[in-house]
C-alpha cells in the first residue's frame, strides 16, 4: 500500500534559529566552563536571553511552537511511551508527548542553570545580581549547583537525542532534517486528530 | 488571531531573538575593558612598562631572561599572579629570597623588572587578573603564591595528602608538578591536570 506524503510547514524559522543557536551556545559554553570565563559568561547571558524568546514564543508564537501544542498531560505522555515500547507509536505532526516534556524539562534545567551560573557571579560582585540576595549565597554551594545543573543538562541533551533518533527510526522521518528545514512529511490518510 | 497581532508576534520574536544575540556579541566584544578600567596604578605611567606593554600586546609570553634567571630554582611563576607591588618588593629582595642569595646582574635586575611589573595582575587587568586582586587588601603585598587567597581558593577541593602530603608535588606553589609545562604561560587548564601519584582532577 502506497501512501502519499506532503510537505507541510512545522518549525518556523525562529523556532529553528533558536534550537540551533541553543545547541551552539551550550556546546561552547560547557567546554569553556572553567577557562574562557569571559566568553563563558557572555554565552550564558545569550542562553538567558534566548530561553526568555522560547518562553514568550511558547506563548505567542506559530502554532506547533506554543506550548498548547505540545504540553501534554501525564497520562498521555505514558501512554505514548509504552506505544513507544510496542514500537507502534501514534504520530504527532508536532512534539510527540514525549518530546514536548523534554522540551519543558530542558527549558526548567537551562533556567536553573542560567540562574545558578547568575547568581555564582553574583557572590563574586558581579553581573545583573551583584548586590541582591543572591550575592549572599555560599560561593562553594553555588558553583557545585551550576556543575550540577550544566551535567544535567548534557544528559538530557543526550536523553533528547536518542529520543529523537527512536523516533526518526519507529516513525520513518528524519526529524533532525525537519528542524533544520522546518518542514515534515505527513501522510495523507494521516489521522489528524492528535497532531 | 487577527492580521495585527500576527504581525505583532514576530516582531516580538525576532526582536527578542536580536537582543539575545546583540547581548552576547556586545558583551564579548567589551569583555575586558571594564576590568582594564579599574586597576590604574602609577607603574602603568613609568615608559618602560608602556613601552614593553605596547610591544607585548598578545597574551601572555613568558620572558625568557625571567625564565632562565627565576626558572632555574622554580617555575617561573605567571607575572600576572603578582600585583606589580608584590614584584618590586621581591625584586628589590632578591639577596635574601626566601632564605637564598638570588641577586642579578643590574641589567638582568632591570629588564626582568620591566618584563614582571608590565605583565603584572593590577597592570594587565584581565578576568584573571580581576580576580587575584579581589582577594588582596590594598595593603597587603603577598610574596608567595601560595598566600594567594585565590590559588587557595582554586584548589580548596584538593585533598592536602595529593599536594603537602605528596612527595613529588609537596606545595600549592609548585604548579608545573600538576599542571604540566603549560603552567609557566599561564595555562591553568583543570584538564590538563595530572596529579602525580593520582592522575587527572576531575571536579
Amino acid at each position: 500500500m502506497a501512501l502519499n506524503y506532503s510537505d507541510v510547514k512545522v518549525w518556523d524559522p525562529l523556532v529553528r534559529i533558536f534550537h540551533w543557536s541553543l545547541v551552539g551556545c551550550f556546546t561552547l559554553a560547557y567546554l569553556s566552563g572553567d577557562e574562557l570565563e569571559t566568553l563563558h559568561i557572555w554565552l550564558g547571558y545569550t542562553i538567558a536571553g534566548l530561553l526568555v524568546f522560547r518562553v514568550v514564543w511558547g506563548l505567542i508564537g506559530t502554532r506547533y511552537a506554543r506550548f498548547s501544542s505540545f504540553v501534554f498531560s501525564p497520562a498521555e505522555i505514558m501512554a505514548y511511551l509504552k506505544s513507544l515500547l510496542r514500537a507502534k507509536p501514534r504520530h504527532y505532526l508536532g512534539h510527540n508527548p514525549a518530546g514536548g516534556a523534554m522540551v519543558v524539562v530542558l527549558l526548567l534545567t537551562l533556567c536553573c542553570l542560567v540562574g545558578s551560573g547568575l547568581a555564582l557571579q553574583a557572590t563574586e560582585g558581579e553581573g545583573l545580581l551583584a548586590a541582591t540576595f543572591w550575592a549572599s549565597l555560599n560561593k562553594h554551594n553555588v558553583e557545585e549547583f551550576h556543575e550540577l545543573a550544566a551535567n544535567l543538562t548534557l544528559a538530557l541533551v543526550f536523553v533528547h537525542v536518542v529520543g529523537v533518533l527512536v523516533s526518526s527510526l519507529l516513525h520513518r522521518e528524519n526529524l533532525v532534517k525537519a528542524m533544520w528545514t522546518g518542514y515534515k512529511k505527513e501522510p495523507c490518510e494521516a489521522d489528524t486528530t492528535h497532531e | 488571531m487577527n492580521k495585527f497581532i500576527e504581525k505583532l508576534r514576530w516582531f516580538i520574536g525576532i526582536g527578542l531573538l536580536v537582543a539575545a544575540f546583540g547581548v552576547g556579541f556586545i558583551g564579548l566584544a567589551n569583555g575586558n575593558l571594564d576590568a582594564n578600567q579599574e586597576y590604574k596604578i602609577d607603574v602603568k605611567q613609568q615608559s618602560e612598562v608602556v613601552a614593553f606593554a605596547n610591544n607585548n600586546t598578545a597574551k601572555y609570553q613568558v620572558d625568557s631572561e625571567y625564565k632562565d634567571e627565576c626558572g632555574s630554582c622554580h617555575l617561573a611563576y605567571p607575572a600576572n599572579f603578582f600585583p606589580a607591588r608584590s614584584w618590586r618588593v621581591i625584586m628589590d629582595s632578591l639577596d635574601n629570597h626566601f632564605g637564598e642569595n638570588a641577586e642579578l646582574d643590574e641589567a638582568s635586575y632591570k629588564r626582568i623588572m620591566v618584563f614582571l611589573t608590565a605583565n603584572s595582575a593590577d597592570v594587565k587587568g584581565g578576568r584573571r587578573e580581576a580576580r587575584i586582586l579581589k582577594y588582596i587588601s590594598a595593603n597587603d603585598t603577598p610574596l608567595r603564591i601560595t598566600e594567594l587567597k585565590y590559588v587557595k581558593h582554586k584548589h580548596h577541593e584538593i585533598p592536602s595528602r595529593l599536594v603537602a602530603g605528596n612527595p613529588q608535588v609537596g606545595s600549592l606553589g609548585k604548579c608545573e608538578a600538576c599542571h604540566g609545562d603549560k603552567a609557566i604561560n599561564g595555562v591553568f587548564n583543570e584538564h590538563t591536570v595530572d596529579i602525580p601519584g593520582h592522575g587527572p582532577w576531575d571536579d
